[in-house]
């Protein structure tokens, strides 16, 4: 069926207001249905378009729009709608009803329609019947019962068990007793309408059949009875996982129902105990009703089941914040020794979610839980716990076992947490356990353990652990020269490519012009002349990235820089080289050039990183000297280069002592 | 006592309370050669002298100063009350106390309580985009007031206003137009900052982590290659003004010695000149960072900067003591006191 249309065939019965009175009492003059707020003139405009577009799921929209809305400017075209002998009795039956509700009384010449030769006419009269018609409706209605068709019966029963409530039994017990084949929506709105006992429970058994469900909520949407709720809980607790169109009707009618209904009718089906309960009440918890009321009895209705979905199902119900977790706590924690790994994570992640919990402390023992997930889900609570919770100075041994993993993704995870919640204290035993990782050949352990040392260490020892990494920590660098947009300044020669003198001074310029965004009031691409002399730094990224921008005088941007490191061996070797930089380098070693890259951005990332990687250059002994060109047109700018023997172990090129 | 209130009014309006500790000293501030006042490292000229007392004559000038104990045009009535407000104390003038000048200055409290009282604590103009702003501003000037002025309800006014600020804070860590956590900008993440550690310094408790997120936000608006600041992080153009605003919050929040910090002092230095005249845009705003920052920067670069700022303030105030810009004479006036007046503060409590 057409998706728009199923829309509006679910909305049209509520276009009558829900209403409630006893069979024998006269019959009330119908308040005026609720109304929507006033819609826009041009909706209206469009509407009446539609209505005469001779479409019928165009024109059913555009009647449910009227009656929503109580568009008195709609009646008129309604009113010709209905009358059109040429359009189909269905939506004609509509215009009925909607010309019905517009008037807040049965429309004129009612009779003509109750004994219409079209059945959808006749049905369509039953159901104006069930809010307008006054103390006629009665008599009217018994004709309607002996309707030669099934669905004008069916409407009429329906109609009547809204008028006459419990008195209506007599008249829907004998059309929906088991056996009957009655159509379910108009079955299930008597029912419900009727509201007895024996009527909701044919109604529980009619909605437990899922071919019949759909139809079933259809027929009960509007009917906002407190005892419909569980009959709607007991349907899902029934229902196949595998219907998730039938799922989500459910949850879309529950979502329409009075909150405080909700609440109760979970707790009722908390109470009642029993896997499949305890699963549906905190599943609809969880997506519709967070009460913290219900919190309690679903954790105590927990503690009797072994069913690992339900428990789950729990778990997650009561992990969500306005369930308010912590005053779950010891039931969360008790979760971690549970059989089953899957709850143990599920546990971790809940505890994550209360407030004021020290993770560090319940989570120790799970450091050294024997499943990974477990584990992995333990370290990554603890990433999101204030570092002020941590073991200050023995945070190395509370994560000795899963810094020693044999799972990588674990051990980096680990360290991960060191760089988190570590202190100056940790950073020795860190660095005794993990310098071994900065020395070995997995590049993913090695940048997770050098990020966590980098996190811990004190700033003037970042050189160590970058030199322990193969990377060239100690540059005299010099800077900055003009560059321009074009990266012209790449080819320039500037004094440092002639001949290096770390006394010396050069008079440069440059420009505000690059900075990324622009710089406000600071002029344009006029160049700027400034005195520009070498300076000594250490690398102090754990990655090794020498930052030329933030070591050499402002802006950074449209900008050429020099940086120069020697390197010492005992004797010659060959040396294998990774160079990388943001934007491009050119690196001389010992007098001669050996690479140079530029980069283009990177679409994704707009970052501009070169890299030569694999460069096998020949060392001398004694001192060797690369000079890097780096250029920067905008944004980042860096250079880094790394030393590996030809296994890929890092090699410690410290400067030559002075 | 007059002394006293010196030191902490620079704690307050200069933003640098971080560095005010029990263990301060009275300054002392001696006579040098010409007429100069030597106070603490810089020299307070004899023209400078003249145009700071000018202009808190022309605040405290009947008409210039409203009724209800308010300065301004009535678009921005609590900014410039609050920074007229804090020009008084910058000199050590006590509310209540000290003749003409103490009444001004508690007529000015009493406006600032009273905005609280009608608006559930708020201080800023509701639906004005400068709403946040004035009332960081009116929080850092009332917190700097508790103590000092006779009037009980300093106290409550703080705490419900500090209180705001606490819950408007967003997920970045940073603060927006509106008392509500939605989006954050530099500039008014700043004001709020420096609001919340004076407030802190006077007492009030603000939570390690607020200033740790709002540090963080503010840190996020650097630009990588420049160290100039954005209004957003990664978003528009890099500026002297919120670069001055952000330096000087990293540096109140003991982030002195972070590249951040240190890589932003940088850009002011080697930003044009063009920053020291007349006319340049959001002078006031931009100096009232700035000179401070600058300050923190080191005795060198504090003695190469104040000399060309305070001549052309000084070159700017009006026969009347006022001085213009864009937020009102007052505003101008206030900022401009609290801009050359900075030598006031006094050795050795602020250690660079």
């Amino acid at each position: 069926m057409h998706f728009r249309l199923k829309l509006i065939l679910l909305a049209l019965p509520l276009a009558g207001p829900a209403l409630s009175f006893a069979a024998d009492a006269p019959v009330p003059a119908a308040p005026a249905p609720a109304v929507a707020p006033v819609p826009a003139p041009t909706g209206v405009g469009r509407m009446l378009q539609q209505l005469e577009s001779g479409d019928w799921i165009l024109q059913a929209e555009a009647l449910h729009y009227f009656a929503k809305h109580r568009v008195m400017d709609g009646a008129r075209a309604t009113g010709a709608l209905l009358a059109n002998e040429k359009a189909g009795p269905w939506i004609r039956g509509r215009a009925l009803v909607t010309l019905s509700a517009l008037e807040n009384k049965v429309p004129a010449e009612f009779e003509k329609w109750l004994s219409h030769a079209k059945p959808e006419l006749r049905a369509a009269a039953a159901e104006v019947l069930e809010v307008q018609g006054g103390d006629q409706a009665a008599a009217w209605l018994q004709t309607l019962l002996k309707d030669a068709d099934e669905t004008v019966r069916y409407q009429a029963a329906a109609t009547h068990a809204r008028r006459s409530k419990e008195a209506a039994w007599a008249v829907v017990d004998p059309l929906t007793a088991e056996g009957t084949r009655s159509p379910a929506r108009l079955a299930a709105r008597a029912l419900a309408w009727t509201g007895t006992d024996a009527a909701l429970q044919r109604l529980g058994v009619l909605m437990a059949k899922p071919d019949q469900l759909s139809k079933c909520l259809q027929g009960i949407r509007d009917i906002l009875s407190p005892k419909i709720v569980p009959l709607i809980l007991a349907a899902r607790a029934v229902l196949p996982d595998g219907e998730e169109r039938l799922h989500g009707l459910i949850l879309t009618d529950l979502q329409l129902r009075d909150k405080k209904d909700l609440v109760a009718g979970l707790g009722k089906f908390i109470e009642a105990g029993g896997d499949q309960n305890i699963r549906t009440a905190a599943r609809v918890m969880t997506l519709l009703a967070p009460a913290p009321e219900l919190g309690e009895p679903l954790r105590n209705a927990l503690t009797k089941v072994m069913d690992t979905k339900t428990i789950e199902a729990g778990m997650i119900a009561l992990g969500i914040p306005a369930i308010e977790p912590a005053r779950h706590l010891e039931f969360f924690t008790k979760q971690l020794g549970h059989a089953d790994p899957a709850i143990r994570a599920l546990a971790i992640r809940c505890l994550a979610h209360c407030e004021g919990v020290n993770l560090f402390e319940i989570l120790h023992p799970k450091m050294a839980d024997e499943n990974v997930p477990v584990v992995t889900a333990a370290l990554g609570a603890l990433l999101r716990s204030p570092p002020a919770n941590a073991p200050r100075g023995t945070l190395v041994t509370y994560l000795q076992a899963p810094i020693g993993s044999a799972d990588n993704t674990v051990r980096a995870l680990a360290n991960e947490v060191l760089a988190h919640a570590g202190s100056s204290d940790d950073y020795q035993p860190a660095l005794a356990t993990l310098s071994g990782l900065l020395k070995g050949k997995d590049d993913n352990l090695r940048s997770s353990a050098a990020k966590a040392l980098g996190e811990l260490a004190p700033s003037g020892e970042i050189g160590d652990l970058v030199s322990m990494q193969g990377y060239l920590a100690k540059w005299t660098i010099i800077g900055t020269f003009l560059n321009d947009d074009k990266n012209s300044g790449f080819q320039e020669v500037f004094p440092p490519e002639k001949a290096i003198d770390f006394e010396a001074k050069y008079q440069a310029k440059f420009v505000w012009a690059g900075v990324q965004g622009g710089v406000e009031g600071a002029g344009d691409a006029k160049p700027i002349d400034r005195e520009v002399a070498w300076t000594k730094v250490s690398v102090d990224q754990a990655d090794g990235r020498l930052l030329m921008a933030a070591n050499l005088p402002p802006p950074g941007s449209l900008s050429v820089g020099y940086a120069v490191a020697d390197a010492a061996l005992e004797k010659e070797r060959e040396v294998t080289l990774t160079i990388d930089g943001d934007d491009g380098f050119r690196v001389w070693l010992n007098g001669a050039v050996i690479a140079e890259q530029m980069a283009t951005p990177d679409p994704k990332t707009k970052l501009t990183v070169a890299s030569v990687p694999g460069l096998k250059v020949k060392l001398k002994q004694g001192s060797n000297r690369f000079l890097v060109k780096s250029s920067n047109i905008t944004g980042p700018w860096w250079v880094r280069v790394r030393a590996t023997d030809a296994d890929g172990n890092p090699l410690d090129l410290r400067a030559p002592k002075q | 006592m007059k002394l006293f209130r010196i030191t902490n009014i620079y704690v307050a309006t200069l933003l640098v309370a971080t560095f005010l500790t029990a263990s301060l000293q009275p300054a002392k501030a001696q006579d040098g050669p010409a007429g100069e006042q030597i106070v603490g490292v810089a020299r307070l000229t004899p023209e400078v002298r003249a145009s700071i007392t000018k202009g808190l004559d022309y605040l405290a000038k009947e008409g210039v100063q409203k009724a209800d104990g308010s300065w301004g045009s009535g678009q921005y009535d609590v900014a410039e009350t609050s920074l007229g407000l804090m020009a008084f104390m910058l000199k050590g003038h006590v509310p209540g106390r000290g003749g003409r000048y103490g009444v001004v200055m508690e007529n000015a409290i009493t406006y600032l309580i009273n905005k609280g009282r009608s608006q559930r604590g708020f201080l800023g103009t509701p639906n004005n985009h400068a709403g946040m702003y004035e009332h960081g501003l009116a929080v850092l000037a009332l917190s700097e007031a508790w103590g000092q002025s006779k009037n009980p309800a300093v106290g409550t006014a703080l705490r419900a206003g500090v209180d705001i600020i606490l819950r408007a804070q967003n997920y970045q860590g940073g603060w927006r137009y509106t008392p509500e956590p939605t989006d954050a900008d530099l500039s008014m993440t700043v004001m709020q900052l420096v609001a919340l550690n004076s407030a802190r310094e006077s007492g009030i408790q603000v939570p390690d982590t607020t200033m740790e997120k709002a540090t963080k936000y503010v840190i996020s608006c650097q630009d990588e290659s420049s160290g100039g600041f954005r209004y957003m992080p990664g978003n528009g153009e890099v500026g002297f003004a919120r670069s001055a605003a952000g330096v000087m919050s990293l540096i109140m929040t003991g982030q002195r010695n972070h590249k951040s910090t240190q890589r932003g002092l940088a850009f002011l230095k080697a930003y044009p000149d063009k920053k020291f005249e007349k006319g340049y845009p959001r002078f006031h705003y931009a100096h009232y960072y700035a000179i401070q920052a600058m300050y923190q920067a080191g005795e060198a670069d504090f003695q190469a900067w104040y000399p060309k700022i305070a001549a052309t303030v000084v070159s700017m105030q009006a026969p009347d003591g006022s001085w213009s810009g864009e937020g009102g004479a007052a505003y101008a006036t206030g900022a401009s006191i609290l801009i050359i007046g900075v030598p006031y503060r006094f050795l050795p409590i602020y250690q660079r």
